[in-house]
């Protein structure tokens, strides 16, 4: 098979966000990949492509939530598979949340940090805070679903 | 497809991977001819479940493990990714404990002989480079003793280092227990233990220093506990001293 020997060496983050959401789909009954590719205008090799660690080709993000919705994915496999495809493409945040609150956007916050001294630390840390925020975003929108308020909270922009 | 030929009669690793059915605590501990085999075998998250990785390991695939069972995926779903993507699958010996139980594992053909596991529940056991099955079936039965999980662990590497070869060199030695409330509750390394000629000057294998290592701390786990909201507690001897006879 040509994925096999991807685990010698760390997975990809694409990589991994392919793997949860072959496993999702193999949960399904048989037919699921093929009504996953009817419902986003597409043929069935390419829902193999995108499920398939083994492609380098990332999922286009405007799919992924009608993936979950379509596939009837469990929120909890909606969470696992968001938060790690996020952690794939950070670039794509804005997209997969607007989906997930009807079109509500997203909201811009500066935050400030100190300067730590250390290019590596300073990195890690920053990483630590966007995964933070990642999973409560993820968190909240699995919650309230609803889009966001129109009245911004003090300290945003 | 023979057995690996790269091990000798020194050479053996054994491991054990368990659950406290009254806390929920998970656990995993393993011994070796090895340096440091625990640094590499053993992972416990105590909010998500354990895995030991042994034989010719491959350090990544129990991060990875952890990191599919955070995100959902049975054991048997992780076995199956693993068999399907470790090009060197059947150099593997592998243990999933899940949170909620229910171990399995995996011991690959081309491990070095003998090897084998033994699961059931919540406790399973896995080792290489034996003479034969015993050291394995004493460690299982011992791990499934009473006591503290801690306890359950190294009694279950006591136990099956009695039946290792005589030639078995117990370079290493470690535990780890998580809780799923909280961060890791033991961590207890021997990495490094002398073995042949300079065990005169110490005289005890990395199984005994653990094993007395878990003598001393197992006491000192409700210390380590209640310090971080109560740091009037005293010192650990202070303690000891009034408390931890009690």
């Amino acid at each position: 098979m040509r994925d096999i020997g991807i685990l010698q060496q760390p997975l990809s983050p694409v990589a991994y966000y392919k793997i949860l959401l072959n496993t999702f789909l193999d949960r399904r009954p048989p037919g699921t990949r093929q009504a996953c590719a009817t419902a986003i205008g597409k043929d069935r090799s390419f829902v193999s492509q995108i499920s398939s660690p083994a492609y380098a080709a990332p999922l286009p993000a405007r799919y992924l939530r009608p993936i979950c919705s379509v596939c009837g994915f469990s929120d909890r496999e909606e969470q696992a598979l968001v938060r790690a495809y996020l952690a794939a493409h950070p670039e794509r945040a804005a997209e997969i949340y607007d989906s997930a609150t009807a079109g509500g956007g997203v909201r811009k916050m500066e935050i400030t940090v100190p300067k730590l001294g250390s290019l590596a630390v300073q990195q890690r840390h920053e990483l630590m805070i966007q995964r933070l925020v990642r999973d409560l975003s993820e968190f909240a929108v699995s919650v309230t679903g609803a889009a966001p308020s129109q009245s911004p909270p003090a300290g945003s922009r | 497809m023979p057995q690996s030929p790269f091990s000798g009669p020194a050479d053996f690793t054994l491991g054990v991977i368990a659950r406290c059915p009254e806390t929920g605590a998970l656990g995993a501990a393993v011994a070796s001819s090895t340096v440091a085999a625990a640094s590499r075998c053993l992972l416990v998250d105590g909010a998500i479940g354990a895995v030991l990785v042994m034989a010719f390991t491959n350090v990544h695939l129990g991060a990875l493990a952890i990191k599919l069972l955070r995100d959902t995926l049975t054991a048997e779903e992780i076995f199956a990714l693993l068999r399907q993507h470790d090009r060197h699958f059947a150099y593997r010996q592998v243990a999933i404990l899940p949170l909620d139980g229910n171990a399995s594992a995996f011991s690959g053909e081309r491990t070095p002989a003998w090897s084998g596991a033994r699961m059931d529940g919540d406790l399973a056991v896995l080792a290489n480079g034996l003479a034969d099955s015993a050291a394995l079936d004493a460690a299982f039965q011992a791990a499934a003793g009473n006591g503290s999980l801690e306890r359950r662990l190294v009694t279950a590497l006591v136990g099956g280092a009695a039946h290792l070869r005589p030639e078995a060199e117990v370079r290493s030695a470690g535990l780890y227990v998580g809780v799923p409330e909280g961060p890791r509750r033991t961590d207890l390394r021997v990495d490094m233990a002398a073995v042949g000629e300079a065990d005169d000057a110490g005289g005890e294998t990395a199984i005994e220093q653990l094993a007395a290592a878990v003598e001393t701390y197992e006491p000192l786990i409700s210390y380590y506990g209640a310090l971080p909201d109560n740091p009037e507690i005293g010192s650990w001897r202070d303690w000891s001293a009034r408390d931890g006879g009690a």
